[in-house]
């Protein structure tokens, strides 16, 4: 017969640090994602007028006759994108804020823990931090 | 003064180690290899040594632990589930401690029966040696995620609301 042996309420305030840890990680990889979306929504209205203006070209106009409102269509997408990407811009700083916070955060708090190893969220960690600030240099650039 | 070298193999990822020698907790040190080990000096001839591991939601204060983590994760949207199965290894034994005694404790796989580990290394009595399902955690668990299911629907029906 086994002796019964009560398991320790185990569970401490460390686990809840990389708990912590953990969520201020896929906060920043969301944020800096965004982030990077505020250059690429500009770049997918461009890519999107871009291929609309060929089309017409290689059509020689006649994506007229089958599609009389192309252009009004092909304005209105270019205009949602344009939407999107001046919504970002307005809280590119934010997002980046956010970020590179919420990387630091991560970093820190995933390095101190000394049962587990964080290797990937910690290079992803630090590349976010290097990549965010070259975003805002370039959006600072842009700006001025 | 006796020595006991331990060692702990096999320990599955995400599984956080916790090691008790008479009562205490001892620190573990992680080497590159993913194994556990600790040194622990004793007086005593005998020493009881239980290896398990911590679960989150055994800890006492997992409902505010809880509530902080899924506040700051924006309505747990950017949070780390917490483990389901609640799979809790206990490897409890005696060992002589004369000089230097070294014990390796290799895991098993996680089962929700069967035996937790193989101890090796020394003349050990077992004490309790299985894998079981954590009640406690697994119900606190099934709380957790009504009240998370039931915060999601209440956000949404408010935004709803908000913006009609």
């Amino acid at each position: 017969m086994q002796k019964e042996v009560s398991v320790p309420a185990a569970g401490s305030g460390n686990t809840f640090l990389v708990r912590i840890g953990k969520i201020a990680f896929n906060l920043s990889v969301v944020c800096a994602a965004l982030c990077f979306c505020t250059f690429a929504s500009f770049m997918t209205m461009a890519i999107v007028l871009l291929f609309g203006f060929v089309f017409i070209i290689l059509s020689f106009g006649t994506v007229f006759g089958f599609i009389p409102d192309y252009f009004s269509r092909l304005l209105n997408v270019a205009e949602i994108t344009g939407q999107v990407g001046n919504f970002l811009l307005q809280h590119f700083m934010l997002l980046a804020g956010i970020a590179i916070g919420g990387a630091v955060v991560a970093f820190v708090l995933l390095l101190l823990d000394k049962q587990h190893k964080h290797v990937a969220r910690l290079v992803v960690s630090g590349c976010i931090v290097a990549l965010v600030i070259i975003g805002i240099i370039v959006f600072f650039g842009g700006a001025a | 003064m006796n020595v006991l070298h331990l060692k702990a193999v096999n320990v599955p990822d995400g599984h956080t180690p916790a090691l008790y020698v008479a009562g205490q907790r001892v620190n573990l040190k992680r080497n590159e290899f993913g194994s556990y080990s600790a040194d622990v000096q004793t007086n005593a001839q005998e020493a009881e040594i239980v290896f398990t591991r911590e679960l989150e939601l055994r800890a006492k204060l997992w409902w505010l632990y809880a509530i902080l983590s899924f506040l700051v994760s924006i309505l747990g949207i950017f949070e780390p589930p917490y483990d389901r199965k609640c799979i809790v290894p206990v490897c409890a034994f005696r060992v002589r401690t004369e000089g230097e005694t070294s014990v390796q404790i290799a895991l098993n796989t996680p089962a929700q029966t069967g035996e937790a580990a193989a101890v090796t290394g020394a003349d050990a009595v077992m004490v309790r040696n299985e894998y079981f399902v954590d009640k406690t955690a697994r119900r606190r668990f099934a709380v957790w995620l009504a009240v998370k299911l039931i915060s999601w629907v209440a956000a949404a029906i408010i935004v709803c609301v908000v913006l009609i």
